[in-house]
């Protein structure tokens, strides 16, 4: 298996500002220049540990992670990386000029020497408003976008492209990837049709939060109509996203996890109580408006964050699955590489989580889980391997 | 739940003509008003699409059958020189002589590069839809069973009006097809091009199995003035896959050859 640190620059308080989106007037130039140096410190150790890569996404109007347009934040990381690889996992589609994405993704390939892996996304829900995108055509906008994007890496001439969504007259994208024909490419498979469209287009399969039994069932669909279309995937092809907490014990991590929120995804979109009725109201019209029957999101929409209220801790009463004791951790990893997993993409370091705590859970997870995965480096641990790992 | 209604019959605004070229009867459909466009044919015959009726809300179009592919054998000899200059001599009787803008689909294709290399001080402006020239890196559609060569065709059959194949037809057109049609790589037709100063426009379908894109690459190394263009979720059948952006691409090249790529749609929102 393979490891990669999904490390898109949080903003790193205990304390973090809430809303959404999150009024710009909270921001702290002091506090953004410590919490770059810290992801920086967290970066170092992985690179140093042996992750596989560093990967960082795009996201808009909040704190939580620093980086608006991980192009920008891929280079920086291509440039101090000693041996890991970087990822954007991944560029929002939708919202985005597909030409210009396609420029700024060779070119972070030009100069990260050709170490980039690339995750064109859909994006979430609410961040159709960051830009004023069509949230009922988003999907067929996203996957009209991604052909476009590897069409001008792989269209040898000048070539003008006449789609539903995109009009472009004169493409020539200097320059190309350095990895050819492309990058290693991957899309969001939380859904059937998702690993479909992954699995038509020959490309990787990424899934976020998913459980052992529900990822199986996704690897599965997206190996069944890969077959359709003349390919067979391997374990490699497929990365999980997903929080992961290592302490001494099962009872620390998961009291630390309770204590500080931490896999708590929907704070990404939750609202101050004086937002929570217009918030409830723009996420009524994106659902209704056509978002592909997406479930909405799990609190329920315009729900103050459990943050706002410190008697109402822990968040959202479920912890993140791989938070334990690193033989806990490594047989919850165990289970994910027997679903088909071959990249587990993951979470230590976030908003409210003390640096400390993320930074130990980082060592322990370098000393005592990853071994048992790498030695070999398989792209899928045997259960056998996970069980050997030494316990907190 | 409301029902889907059936497409229109896209030749319903074409009336009939035809016009004496050489001693050759050539049968035309013919719609609009303004510049003229004359168009040719597929394999297929004289079926003008939703995109040849758009287009005809912006161009005099004058769609010409080829002799043979109607309903009676033409005796017409030759290879596609030959079929080219007697299709621009009927047009040439129509016009007056004048200059127009030609249309070429798939084997119509090959036939508008003739016809372009014989009149290239008549014709305005060539746009070629899925053309059939220089074919050596398609497959041969024989080797296709009947559900590839219909998804090699058809992105959106949803969109068109398809009736089953005339099997008599096809066969008695086969022969002059097969002529026309020549090698995959025509050495004298790669000459004469490389010299073509017309502004031309290479339509593709990113979704055709018969003349897939890598064709638009071949044109644009062959022909100094060639615009290559990908209609995205387009078959071989792009004009009635995609009419809308068919007879838009067509008719903002037509109008502004490679100043098509100029945008003057205003990016005010208010004043």
């Amino acid at each position: 298996m393979r490891f990669s640190i999904f490390q898109p620059f949080p903003y790193l308080t205990e304390n973090p500002p809430r809303g959404s989106p999150v009024a710009p007037r909270h921001f702290d130039p002091k506090l953004a220049a410590e919490s770059t140096r810290l992801n920086w410190e967290i970066i170092d150790l992985a690179d140093q540990l042996g992750f596989d890569y560093v990967s960082v996404a795009e996201h808009h109007y909040t704190p939580r992670q620093l980086s608006p347009n991980p192009a920008v934040t891929a280079a920086a990381l291509g440039q101090r990386l000693r041996q890991a690889k970087v990822a954007i996992l991944g560029v929002t589609v939708p919202l985005r000029n597909p030409i210009a994405v396609a420029e700024e993704l060779a070119l972070v390939d030009v100069l990260t020497g050709g170490r980039l892996y690339v995750g064109l996304f859909r994006g979430v829900p609410i961040e159709c408003t960051a830009y004023g995108t069509s949230p009922g055509e988003s999907r067929a906008m996203y996957e009209e976008g991604v052909e476009l994007i590897l069409r001008a890496w792989t269209e040898p001439e000048p070539f003008a492209w006449e789609g539903r969504y995109y009009r472009f007259r004169n493409v020539a994208v200097w320059p190309q990837p350095l990895q050819r024909p492309t990058p290693p490419v991957l899309v969001a498979g939380n859904s059937r049709p998702s690993a479909e469209f992954a699995a038509r287009l020959k490309l990787d399969l990424g899934l976020s939060y998913t459980s052992p039994a529900a990822s199986a069932g996704l690897v599965t669909h997206y190996r069944q109509a890969a077959t359709q279309h003349g390919w067979q995937p391997a374990a490699s092809n497929v990365l999980w996203r997903g929080f992961v907490h290592v302490a001494e014990s099962d009872e620390q991590a998961q009291e630390q996890c309770r204590r500080f929120g931490f896999g708590d995804i929907q704070g990404i979109a939750a609202p101050t109580p004086p937002q929570v009725a217009g918030t409830r109201a723009i996420m009524g019209d994106i659902m209704q408006s056509g978002w592909a029957g997406a479930p909405p999101p799990g609190p329920g929409p315009g729900v103050p964050h459990p943050a706002q209220n410190p008697a109402a801790r822990p968040a959202g009463g479920r912890l993140p699955q791989l938070v334990g004791s690193p033989g806990t951790v490594a047989r919850g990893l165990g289970e994910l590489a027997e679903a088909g997993i071959g990249t587990a993409d993951l979470i230590f370091l976030q908003d409210a989580m003390p640096f400390e705590l993320g930074r130990r859970s980082l060592e322990l997870f370098g000393a005592h889980v990853q071994p048992a995965f790498t030695a070999a480096n398989s792209p899928a641990a045997s259960p056998s391997a996970a069980q050997s790992a030494t316990a907190g | 739940m409301t029902a889907t209604p059936a497409p229109a019959d896209p030749a319903a605004r074409f009336r009939e003509g035809s016009v004496s070229a050489g001693g050759t009867r050539v049968r035309y459909l013919e719609a609009g008003s303004g510049e003229p466009l004359v168009t040719i044919h597929g394999r297929g015959g004289l079926h003008p699409t939703a995109g040849h009726a758009l287009l005809a809300g912006r161009f005099r179009v004058i769609a010409l059958e080829v002799p043979g592919f109607g309903a009676q054998d033409s005796g017409l000899e030759g290879g596609a020189e030959d079929v080219a200059a007697t299709l621009a001599a009927a047009a040439g009787a129509l016009l007056g002589g004048g200059d127009h803008a030609l249309l070429g689909t798939s084997m119509g294709g090959l036939l508008a590069l003739w016809w372009a290399t014989r009149l290239p001080d008549h014709v305005s402006t060539l746009c070629l839809e899925a053309p059939a020239a220089f074919r050596a890196g398609s497959p041969d559609p024989a080797t296709l069973s009947p559900a590839e060569l219909f998804a090699a065709m058809h992105a959106h059959p949803e969109r068109k009006l398809l009736g089953p194949p005339d099997t008599a037809w096809l066969g008695r057109t086969q022969a002059l097809f097969d002529r026309i049609m020549g090698e995959p790589h025509d050495g004298e037709l790669a000459r004469r091009v490389a010299t073509l100063q017309v502004p031309t426009l290479a339509l593709f379908g990113d979704r055709d199995r018969l003349i897939p894109t890598s064709g638009g690459r071949v044109l644009k190394s062959l022909l100094p003035r060639c615009t290559f263009a990908i209609v995205h979720d387009a078959a071989h059948d792009i004009s009635g896959d995609r009419p809308e952006a068919f007879a838009d691409a067509v008719t903002d090249f037509v109008e502004r050859q490679e100043a098509w790529a100029v945008s003057h749609d205003s990016a005010v929102i208010n004043r």
